[in-house]
């Protein structure tokens, strides 16, 4: 290697190290632009329709852009009201429920300390059940002005993440065409090649989510609803968000809602209603939400997609469980695309063509 | 998404003049024959343009082909490695495509293509072509068939090629 290759190559790292080193001190401030990319990727279908069809990109975006805040606003003017109300009320509840759920684990404690004291002895007393509602309330309370700036936080994102859309989805094409013009010509078609292939995996499956959460929420909200459950238009909701992370929404959600319907007092038919809608949720899921929306987008393992879920969640919380999948998905297809080796076959041979 | 029914004022202030114009660049090509205005814009949005200067290789004789290649303008030049030395295949310009076999078997590349006059290529991938096929099989039915059409022709011309020098005397 000669001397100029050897200082390219020691800078090249350096440069290297440093922008990683700058990512991770600050990654907290990528994430609204990231989100910002995944709304003008989520939106791009709707543009590419009026675009296909020869009308100016910038000012259909603007045109869909102000649809979308209508279609939010009135979505909100809907569902917000219910919202609140259900939120301050079992926010009421909360302390009631937090005492309910103290006196139902001593009680369970009482009930097993016995035949515990007769196989253990004097050691009975170390497996006493140690969790109390009321202090995980009162830990909640004094975290309050700290949470009050995560909503701050939240809502700086509410101005962000549009904002960086909008520019995304008006300039987009333009930043893959430069992106392109930049990528040494042999590399061209491999570049293409690997945005194709993750493109096709990604994009149904994010879209695929989205509106299999919604199936799964809409479902949830009927059900509760239907049930008398105080709460039905809240937990609904968070059903459907939870369904953002594999296996969550039936062991949470529906967890959450047995445990909130025995703290209202409801009898115990309308809470094996409870058990039954949400195992009629999953399997609604799995029958027809899954096939029929999301398909077969993301082949991948089930194991892997454990595996991918904790990683996900051990690197960057609720963020992580949410994107976990997908960006698995993405890192196995860069990987069959750039280490594994493809081998190509002809379709036909061609000793059995007669001609 | 039909523009007809807008009025024109509005149709002024929507309408893409670049689009127009690039629309009648793929409708002189075979393989886009019989799309109507709306599929062919919709192919043209699953391509990806690139500008290219003299001299750079686009694909290598032997590289897996996964791409097929359409130029704009500028031209390209085709050639194979043969016992003795590269051998040009021909030049190809403006409006004419290559690696279409990409689309159909990813085999390997069977020659070489170097750019020899700056121009700009649009390049449509093998998993775009599927997708698209997926959502919007008529379109993928009218190209499927203009590149049977296309491979037939080719076949043709072979036959009379591979006619002709069985006939030569020797």
């Amino acid at each position: 290697m000669n001397q100029g290759r050897f200082w390219k190559s020691v800078f090249s790292l350096l440069g290297l190290a440093v922008a990683v080193f700058f990512v991770t001190r600050v990654w907290a401030v990528f994430i609204p632009f990231f989100l910002g990319f995944i709304l003008a990727y989520l939106v791009q279908p709707i543009i590419g329709r009026f675009e296909a069809a020869g009308l100016r990109r910038d000012r259909v975006v603007i045109v869909v852009y102000l649809g979308m805040i209508a279609t939010l606003a009135t979505l909100v003017a809907l569902l917000l009201p219910g919202l609140l109300r259900e939120a301050r009320q079992i926010l009421e509840e909360l302390p009631r429920y937090a005492q309910s759920f103290d006196e139902m684990v001593g009680r369970l404690n009482a009930d097993l300390s016995g035949p515990f004291q007769k196989i253990l002895g004097h050691r009975a007393a170390a497996f006493q059940i140690p969790f109390r509602a009321e202090k995980m309330i009162d830990t909640f309370v004094e975290t309050v002005p700290s949470n009050i700036l995560n909503v701050a936080h939240f809502a700086l994102w509410i101005i962000i993440v549009p904002f960086v859309a909008f520019f995304a989805l008006t300039q987009g094409r333009r930043w893959i065409d430069a992106i392109f013009d930049l990528t040494p010509a042999t590399y061209v078609e491999s570049l293409l090649g690997m945005m194709a292939e993750i493109n096709a995996t990604l994009g149904a499956y994010i879209r695929g989510q989205m509106l299999e959460g919604g199936c799964v929420a809409l479902v949830t909200m009927a059900g509760l609803g239907l049930l008398g459950f105080d709460g039905a238009i809240l937990f609904g909701a968070l059903t459907g968000l939870m369904n953002l992370v594999p296996m969550m929404a039936p062991i949470v959600g529906g967890g959450l809602a047995l445990l909130v319907g025995y703290f209202q007092g409801m009898p115990a038919a309308s809470l094996f209603g409870i058990f039954m809608l949400f195992l009629l949720v999953r399997l609604l899921d799995d029958f027809i939400f899954i096939p029929f929306v999301l398909g077969q987008s993301v082949h991948m393992h089930p194991v892997l997609i454990v595996f991918a879920v904790l990683a996900g969640f051990e690197l960057g919380g609720f963020l992580g469980l949410v994107f976990a999948v997908p960006v698995a998905a993405v890192i196995k297809v860069v990987l069959s695309m750039t280490v594994g080796e493809r081998r190509f076959v002809p379709l036909v041979d061609e000793r059995h063509i007669v001609s | 998404m039909q523009t007809s029914y807008m009025p024109r004022w509005l149709r002024r202030f929507f309408k893409n003049e670049q689009h127009s114009e690039t629309l009648t660049f793929f409708r002189n090509i075979s393989i886009f024959h019989g799309l109507s205005s709306r599929q062919l814009g919709r192919v043209m949005l699953a391509m990806q343009r690139r500008a290219y200067q003299t001299g750079e290789k686009l694909f290598e004789e032997g590289q897996a082909g996964k791409a097929v290649f359409i130029i704009k303008s500028g031209k390209v030049e085709l050639s194979r490695m043969t016992p003795d030395g590269p051998r040009k295949l021909g030049i190809l310009g403006p409006g004419q495509m290559f690696g279409e076999m990409a689309l159909l078997e990813q085999m390997n590349r069977t020659a070489t293509a170097t750019v020899v006059e700056d121009g700009e290529i649009y390049l449509l991938y093998t998993a775009s072509l599927e997708a698209l096929v997926r959502h919007h099989p008529r379109i993928g039915v009218r190209l499927l068939r203009n590149m049977a059409i296309m491979l037939s022709a080719l076949l043709r011309r072979t036959n009379k090629e591979l006619d002709r020098l069985t006939r030569t005397p020797v």
